[in-house]
């Protein structure tokens, strides 16, 4: 074991650059501990107590920067050393003085900058991002909204000037899109037509929703031509599905769209009328998935249901590639068949106390769709949520989970004051730890979300509760710890590195959210019957 | 000669710098620290903050628009002569409006509502604690140390127990990451809720958490404190001490807004310092004082 600290005098950082320089160099093969922190007596002591302090690093005064590392070897400590030097530098890099060209500060300047850009990406404070937004669509602008807290009424506006300008509003509150291949907010590495084979047009109101259909297409080769979200609340009475009928309408009448690929929890039912209208005019094969959702409407439409997001990419990624849908769906028929046998190995675990579902999600649709296939299986009125099927499912509290328990740890409440789960998972993975300690607890399941802007390593931020929870445990008990990633292999995290981190682990990694969904659902089912 | 426009200035800083103009020597002044939206510099002993009119007041501010170039050196001549203000190479031009900002609330006319505290408190629970990342032993060891003193002091505070209440807040003194760490960012916090909620021991409650954190906390931080300790905070404070204090039924909204735009004030920094708040208000109800 080797400890190696360097003190940088005059370097000054906000906490969320030293966590992550911190993060980073945890991250390096061969590196047990880091921590890059101010020299205070207060931290020094932290450094001792984690035997992480030099001499060097216990002469530092409180205005010095430490870092400081304990790895396997000297060459792995130098490298983490030299490795959060640059973490600093890129982060440093922007405040340099002024002689550096100015970074616009209003849609004005930044069209000045660049005269050809069509799109506005939108990322103020909810207060002030409708004026921002309005702006940008006098300038001729497309408008990717991803900041919240925009009132219903200037999104109604905003949308409606949209449309009259021709003009797609994407939020506010847009996790996801995909748009002439540019990555927007949380989207993934995925392919795109052309130059790949397929051409799927995504219109989505959900964000993971979207980003689960396309790293799903982007698996089996599939490209998509473009991926619009909508924003949660298109779709609402109020909103009236403005953007989800214009996105619907610029992809059928976009030549390189062959498919189109509608996602979303069940739209209100005059919208989903008018959004089905658009459906039925166009003469492309359109698959929708309103999660939970009537098949009948769509059908009447000329629109292919499906129950899954699953589903829904492999017919879509079907369709377009000239399959038939049938053979990709018989695949996933022969999966869920094993299922029950899996379940039947794994119950076999788990003692007779063990009898609850306990799911720690980072994406709101995929907690949506395991609450719709939970109580289809287990029976309706089984599992609670912060974010429910029904309003007499609202857990009591958030933090405390009622027998088979759900929670979108992605909602406001977790969210205020803290960064979103999919890019700091410290909250999840705390939760992760007190569920499994839960004498009544059989499962716990987490979505890992890959992609631009999130975590750079998930998987193994997940893995470390995984142990620390069995290290609670003691061998008590089994728990089964089950998970699903969401991502493709050329993410930033690579999702068969992901994968493979988790099942190292032995944490049961499933193709899907359904199937993990589905296998929960037997295990709990025959604990039951 | 940089020439920048100097929109404001806090009282005590003006003060400082009119001071240090009154000599016709050279004074200590350097360049501490450079960021997007501030230069800190250390004048003496003290900080004064060069920030772009984005951050607002605060009780060592100077407000200038843009920020001027790097001040090289570790002595400068300032002074004040035709409306400007001279610090080295640096011509910080009065604006027509400028203003000297006074850090220090009227506490007694801001003295929170119960009914506003509640929001307060409401929205507190909303954000909890900061989350850091997890995952090595010294951020959990920082994260169990945070809480078990902020605790004691808590506990130390209601016993009014002067010797116990420093050396809890020494403990706590520069623990954490950051610039600020947390544990200051906390008890400045702290120290303003006494303020705000009238504790009887207010005066030596704050200068006993104060003197528990000298040379333990960075320049920065301990800036903050010194403030803090004396009933001095940023302009974003003002206005939640307003809303705090708001009879009316848009309180609510307001307490929200206020406290939002505090919790958004550095990467964990705000977060903290409304956690810290929130406790002191706890510990001012317990004695009777008015909130």
């Amino acid at each position: 074991m080797v400890i190696q600290t360097l003190v940088k005098a005059g370097q000054y950082y906000d906490s969320v650059t030293l966590l992550q320089a911190a993060q980073a160099l945890l991250a390096l093969d061969g590196v047990e501990d880091a921590a890059v922190v101010m020299g205070t007596p207060a931290n020094r002591g932290i450094l001792e107590n984690a035997d992480l302090l030099t001499e060097q690093a216990a002469a530092a005064s409180a205005d010095d920067l430490v870092i400081a590392v304990r790895a396997t070897s000297e060459e792995s400590a130098l490298g983490a050393i030299a490795h959060a030097e640059e973490v600093l530098s890129e982060r440093a890099a922007p405040e340099a003085g002024p002689s550096d060209a100015p970074r616009p500060r209003t849609i004005a300047a930044a069209t000045r900058q660049l005269e050809d850009a069509n799109l506005a990406l939108v990322s103020v404070a909810g207060q002030y991002a409708a004026d921002v937004a309005r702006e940008a669509l006098l300038r001729d602008l497309h408008v990717f909204l991803f900041s919240d807290n925009v009132s219903v009424e200037d999104e109604i506006e905003l949308k409606t000037m949209g449309r009259e300008r021709g003009l797609l509003v994407m939020g506010p509150d847009a996790g996801t899109a995909i748009v002439n291949g540019k990555a927007l907010g949380f989207a993934n590495a995925i392919l795109t037509t052309p130059p790949a084979e397929g051409g799927v047009g995504i219109v989505a109101a959900s964000g993971t929703g979207l980003q689960a259909v396309s790293t799903s297409l982007a698996q089996h080769g599939v490209g998509i031509t473009q991926a619009i979200g909508t924003g949660g609340r298109d779709l609402s009475a109020q909103v009236g599905g403005i953007m989800m009928v214009e996105a619907v309408k610029a992809l059928a009448a976009d030549p390189a769209t062959r498919v189109l690929l509608l996602v979303s929890k069940p739209p209100a039912p005059e919208v989903a009328e008018a959004v089905l209208e658009t459906v039925r005019a166009c003469d492309k094969p359109a698959v929708v998935c309103f999660l939970g959702g009537k098949k009948d409407p769509i059908e009447a439409a000329g629109g292919i249901p499906a129950t899954t997001l699953e589903r829904a990419a492999l017919i879509a990624g079907a369709l377009a590639t000239g399959r038939d849908p049938d053979d990709a769906l018989a695949a996933v028929r022969r999966r869920n068949r094993t299922l029950k046998n899996q379940a039947r190995e794994l119950r076999a675990k788990l003692n007779k106390n063990q009898r609850y579902y306990r799911g720690l999600f980072s994406g709101g649709t995929f907690c949506y769709e395991t609450q719709l296939i939970l109580a289809k299986m287990l029976g309706k009125g089984k599992v609670k949520s912060n974010a429910p099927l029904a309003k007499g499912l609202l857990l009591a509290s958030s933090n405390v989970s009622e027998g088979h328990t759900v929670v979108d740890l992605g909602e406001d409440e977790f969210t205020q004051g803290r960064l979103h789960p999919m890019i700091d998972p410290a909250l999840r993975n705390r939760r992760l730890v007190h569920e499994a300690r839960d004498p009544n607890t059989a499962i716990v399941y987490i979505d890992v979300v890959l992609g631009y802007g999130v975590h750079p390593n998930p998987a193994g931020a997940a893995v470390e509760a995984v142990y620390e929870a069995r290290d609670r445990l003691k061998k008590k008990r089994e728990v089964l710890f089950l998970a699903h990633v969401c991502g493709t292999n050329t993410d930033p995290q690579d999702a068969s590195r992901q994968v493979d981190i988790l099942r190292q682990a032995g944490v049961i990694v499933m193709d899907s959210n359904a199937a993990a969904a589905r296998l929960a659902g037997y295990i709990l089912k025959q604990r039951s019957a | 000669m940089h020439r920048v426009q100097l929109h404001s200035a806090s009282h005590p800083t003006y003060d400082l710098l009119l001071a240090a103009g009154a000599s016709p020597e050279e004074s200590p002044v350097r360049e501490l620290a450079r960021f997007n939206r501030a230069v800190n510099l250390v004048v003496g002993e003290d900080i004064v903050a060069l920030v772009t009119p984005s951050l607002g007041n605060g009780p060592f501010h100077l407000i200038v628009d843009p920020l001027p170039p790097p001040l090289i050196g570790d002595l400068h001549r300032v002074r004040l002569e035709a409306g400007c203000l001279h610090i080295g190479s640096w011509a910080l031009d009065l604006a027509p409006s400028f203003t000297v900002w006074d850090p220090r609330p009227r506490w007694d006319l801001l003295r929170p509502r119960k009914s506003s505290r509640r929001h307060l408190l409401s929205a507190n629970r909303a954000i909890g604690r900061p989350q850091w990342a997890a995952g090595s032993a010294s951020q959990h060891s920082t994260q169990r140390r945070l809480a078990h003193h902020s605790r004691e002091l808590s506990e130390d505070i209601l016993s009014q127990d002067l010797a116990a209440v420093r050396a809890a807040a020494s403990a706590l003194s520069g623990l954490g990451p950051g610039l600020t760490p947390a544990g200051d960012d906390f008890l400045a916090g702290l120290m303003l809720a006494l303020w705000a909620g009238d504790h009887p021991m207010r005066e030596s409650l704050c200068h006993a958490i104060w003197s528990g954190t000298c040379e333990r906390t960075t320049k920065l931080a301990g800036a903050y404190l010194a403030a803090a300790a004396q009933g001095g905070c940023d302009e974003k404070w003002h206005d939640l001490l307003r809303a705090l204090a708001t009879p009316t039924a848009q309180a609510r909204a307001a307490v929200r807004r206020a406290a939002g735009r505090i919790r958004d004030f550095g990467a964990t920094s705000g977060t903290d310092t409304l956690m810290g708040f929130a406790m002191g208000l706890d510990a001012c109800a317990a004695v009777g004082a008015r909130v």
